[in-house]
């Protein structure tokens, strides 16, 4: 979940909870698992008390979150561990969740589960229970099941699998105290070897497992059945695990691997698996019924009208421009900027600070440094408060209200075929989404994606060609009153992301990831989740980019006094001349380096005194957009790709920026357009 | 080649896997005395110089054609007549015998042309493949290829890559499971179960399918329960 990812970012615990530390007076542990978008963290919500935000999207836990619940006088130390589909594991995602369950020893195992998607889920309670873990099974979101006409008889599946079943729906609280009862009284797991695998297309994997468990002498939290047929699937992990532990036996258990490896064509995970689907099947035949035709419901109609091209594309394209252009743009960034900046700011707070610094402060450079024209709290608190606050905030309400519909995974499957072309999958739709937000949160975010083409190509858009929420709320006030002026910065962008994507999936090796995305039921937005969510990623945007405008206005007072800012704006003044704008607009890509909004910002300044002509307008809006990331930015860029990628990403985007800003000025100018 | 007995055709195939699949030497102390071998050597199949077994290239082409039979005959069985795992093998030999090569094209094009057998193992490539003939409508296809809301069932996964086969697996899409495609553009959207996912060709083409009712479609009914 994002906001858990920038808990880890800031080194700080999440405003959801301690994160790092169990409690000291819990004395078991809780674990919830289960494969994405079942609800876990609802349900992590509901036994913990603690709000944890909720997420639709597949695949964006990837931290874990801990909390404490009380039963029945008991304390119990809660985690929730990231989703997982299989105990052998596919992603760092479930390498993790893996690790809690082998390395925290829980005392019970709440497998969260989808309960309209039973046959699916039980494919891996097979798989705990064959660990010997406690498992208590929840199936979870009982109210969608019985939508779709599906009775489960609860008492059939518990003697079928020999495990507590529990139906409940996280988000009313049903199943709730029937699943604190079942807490209490710990369930005793059944034999690991209660299920049985036939042999498949000759492979007889109860034999080889047999066979390497009679080896293992450690002592291991998971069951040596399941270690051993986690060797037979060529789990590197547990080989590690077993060549540290049980290091006398392990050649020979290798041999026993090799040796049952050899004998299948497919894959031993794959024919496991067929196993474990024919168990689930026998269940769900004998625990669930289906008592009527499934109605169709509003969501699905819906969602057929945001996945199909023909009416998903203008929906996108309404979507965008209502909330985007009239929402961030035009209420945000003008109405409520307005009033922030001019009303409150111009009119009382900075005239306030400024007799406040006057009756307060004899020396004048710091009397500069606090209310002067760049002062920190005139010049760096009005343009975080005033100015970028706003704007941001609207945007991740907007987006927090998205996620929340689950409308991001459809945009995923909308946007594929066209983002393939330029070297992405589907998924990398929600950094670039979020790029439109903050682009330094969006490149924290590119670590989502599974491959380090795939995130390279997604950095340097996010570098480039994405403008962030602040950006963009100016610009769009900028273009406001000239709506060619706003297509050809809108359209030159556009050209600029896909050539230069397009060029990076030529130029890096290798090719796009393949593409696949869970896309859950449109759901009802939740009030109460939409705004935890907007509030934990304003906060931590705040925190963010509050010190960086404070030192922004530091050192372009340092280097106002020490001659130092006047000798880089004469020097950046020729690059400005060139693409033909006014050389007072250099100072404006001097701010743009401490931060693009930043820039931005000052553009919108200088635009209100009239310095520039429509032309100009749009070439310093293109430049400035394409120009340097912000110093967060950068700075993220080199930590999460190294400093030899960031370097040459910013690069990249410096020249192009420039570039592309002197053929449009000379192709405006040439052409004789008049804006 | 008409008129080859079926025991020779058995010892062609084996030949055939073992020279060309697996690189091997025949042990010929079994073969020496086999009638059918003999034959074999008579028609001019099979050349036998001291020690070494080789298939001649009227021998090899043959040779390809059992096996291609015979991998094919498996690949009936157990997609379309859904036939368990030991009585396939049996059957299949039985079965392979009998697909002459009109029945033979007729049954890989009601295959949807497939790539491999139930073990995995590629089928040699026909005639009809290197055409891609559709007349008969292929009673197995690729959820690629599936009409849009015609409800199917999947058959096997053919994924060259492991990762591939995690990821079909991670969503649920094995052997057995019902499969509708609600929209095949831009990418596609699939219902498996009562979930629904969006993959990309890539994804798509390697599952492949059984159609319940080719040309039935079903809208919007959602699956049964699991």
């Amino acid at each position: 979940m994002l906001a858990k990812l920038f808990a880890r970012v800031r080194g700080s615990p999440t405003c959801c909870g301690p994160t790092a530390h169990p409690d000291a007076a819990a004395t078991g542990q809780i674990a919830l698992v289960g494969s994405p978008n079942v609800g876990k963290s609802v349900l992590f919500g509901n036994l913990t008390g603690m709000y944890v935000i909720v997420s639709n999207y597949p695949g964006t836990t990837v931290e874990v979150s801990r909390g404490v619940s009380e039963v029945a006088g008991r304390r119990y130390e809660v985690v929730d561990t990231p989703g997982m589909y299989s105990l052998l594991p596919l992603s760092e995602e479930e390498r993790v969740a893996r690790r809690i369950l082998i390395h925290g020893r829980p005392d019970v195992v709440i497998q969260v589960a989808d309960a309209k998607n039973l046959e699916r889920m039980l494919l891996l309670t097979f798989q705990l229970i064959e660990a010997g873990l406690p498992v208590i099974l929840v199936l979870n979101m009982m109210d969608e099941a019985r939508a779709r006409g599906l009775r489960v008889n609860a008492a059939a599946l518990e003697s079928e699998l020999g495990v507590p079943v529990v139906l409940a729906v996280g988000t009313t609280g049903e199943g709730m105290d029937k699943l604190r009862r079942r807490i209490r009284s710990l369930p005793t797991p059944p034999a690991p070897d209660r299920f049985r695998y036939c042999p498949r297309e000759g492979f007889a994997a109860e034999e080889h497992a047999s066979r390497i468990e009679a080896l293992l002498a450690g002592q291991y939290a998971l069951s040596k059945r399941a270690l051993a047929l986690l060797l037979l699937q060529g789990d590197q992990e547990v080989h590690e695990l077993i060549r540290g532990l049980d290091a006398e036996a392990y050649p020979q258990i290798r041999q026993i691997v090799e040796e049952a490896q050899r004998t299948v064509v497919r894959p031993v995970e794959y024919l496991l698996m067929l196993e474990r689907r024919r168990w689930a099947t026998a269940a769900v035949q004998r625990a669930v019924s289906v008592t009527g035709p499934p109605v169709r419901t509003w969501g699905d109609r819906l969602s057929w009208i945001l996945v199909n091209p023909i009416t998903g594309i203008p929906v996108l394209i309404l979507a965008l421009y209502l909330t985007l252009y009239k929402f961030v743009g035009g209420f945000g960034a003008g109405t409520v900027v307005d009033l922030l900046e001019e009303h409150v700011f111009r009119n009382h707070v900075t005239p306030f600070l400024i007799s406040l610094a006057g009756q307060l402060i004899p020396w004048a450079p710091i009397r500069d440094l606090l209310v002067g024209d760049y002062g920190v709290l005139t010049l760096g608190l009005r343009y975080a408060v005033a100015i970028i606050l706003p704007i941001v905030t609207l945007f991740f309400l907007v987006f927090s209200l998205i996620e929340d519909v689950g409308y991001l995974p459809r945009l995923a499957l909308l946007v594929d075929r066209t983002f393939k072309k330029i070297g992405l999958s589907g998924r990398a739709v929600i950094p670039i989404v979020l790029g439109f937000g903050c682009g330094t949160m969006a490149t924290m975010v590119t670590r989502t994606l599974s491959s380090k083409r795939e995130r390279m190509i997604a950095t340097l858009l996010l570098s480039l060609a994405v403008p962030c929420s602040a950006q963009l709320g100016v610009i769009l006030a900028l273009l406001s009153g000239r709506p060619a002026a706003l297509l050809i910065w809108a359209g030159v962008l556009a050209f600029v992301y896909l050539i230069v994507g397009f060029l990076a999936d030529r130029v890096l090796p290798g090719q796009a990831d393949p593409f696949y995305v869970e896309i859950p039921p449109l759901r009802l937005p939740q009030l109460s989740n939409i705004v935890a969510k907007t509030y934990a990623r304003v906060k931590w945007y705040f925190m963010e980019v509050l010190p960086l405008f404070l030192l922004a206005s530091v050192l372009i007072w340092l280097g106002r006094l020490t001659g130092l800012f006047g000798l880089v704006i004469r020097g950046l003044e020729f690059p400005v001349r060139w693409i033909g704008m006014p050389p007072r607009t250099a100072q404006v890509f001097l701010f743009g380096f401490f931060r693009r909004d930043y820039g931005a910002a000052g553009l919108y300044d200088l635009h209100r005194a009239g310095a520039f002509t429509g032309v100009q307008l749009v070439v310093g809006a293109v430049a400035l957009t394409l120009f340097m990331p912000c110093v967060a930015q950068f700075l993220m860029t080199a930590k999460e790709r190294g400093w030899w990628a960031g370097l040459a990403i910013a690069g990249t985007v410096s020249v192009t920026a420039f570039v592309v800003a002197f053929v449009v000025f000379h192709a405006l100018t040439g052409l004789g357009v008049v804006l | 080649m008409e008129g080859l007995s079926e025991r020779a055709e058995e010892i062609l195939e084996q030949l055939w896997i073992l020279i060309e699949e697996q690189r091997a030497q025949p042990a010929l102390a079994v073969l020496r005395d086999d009638e059918a071998f003999g034959s074999l050597c008579e028609t001019g199949l099979v050349r036998l110089d001291d020690s070494r077994v080789t298939l001649t290239q009227q021998g090899r082409k043959e040779a390809e054609g059992c096996v291609r039979r015979h991998r094919l005959a498996e690949r009936l069985l157990v997609d379309v007549l859904d036939t368990a795992d030991d009585e396939m093998h049996r059957t299949g030999c039985k079965l392979e015998h009998s697909l002459h090569r009109g029945l033979e094209e007729r049954v890989c094009t009601i295959l949807g042309h497939p790539r491999a057998c139930p073990h995995g193992k590629p089928i040699p490539p026909g005639e009809c493949c290197r055409r891609l003939e559709r007349e008969v409508e292929p009673l197995l296809t690729t959820a690629a290829d599936l009409p849009a809301d015609e409800p199917a069932v999947i058959a096997y996964l053919s994924s060259k890559d492991v990762a591939d086969l995690r990821k079909l697996m991670a969503i649920g899409a094995l052997p057995g499971t019902g499969i509708v495609v609600r929209q095949r553009f831009p990418s596609y959207l699939i219902e498996l179960g009562a979930s629904e996912f969006g993959i990309d060709e890539h994804m798509a083409r390697q599952i492949h399918v059984r159609r319940k009712a080719p040309g039935k479609r079903r809208r919007w009914r959602r699956g049964a329960p699991g």
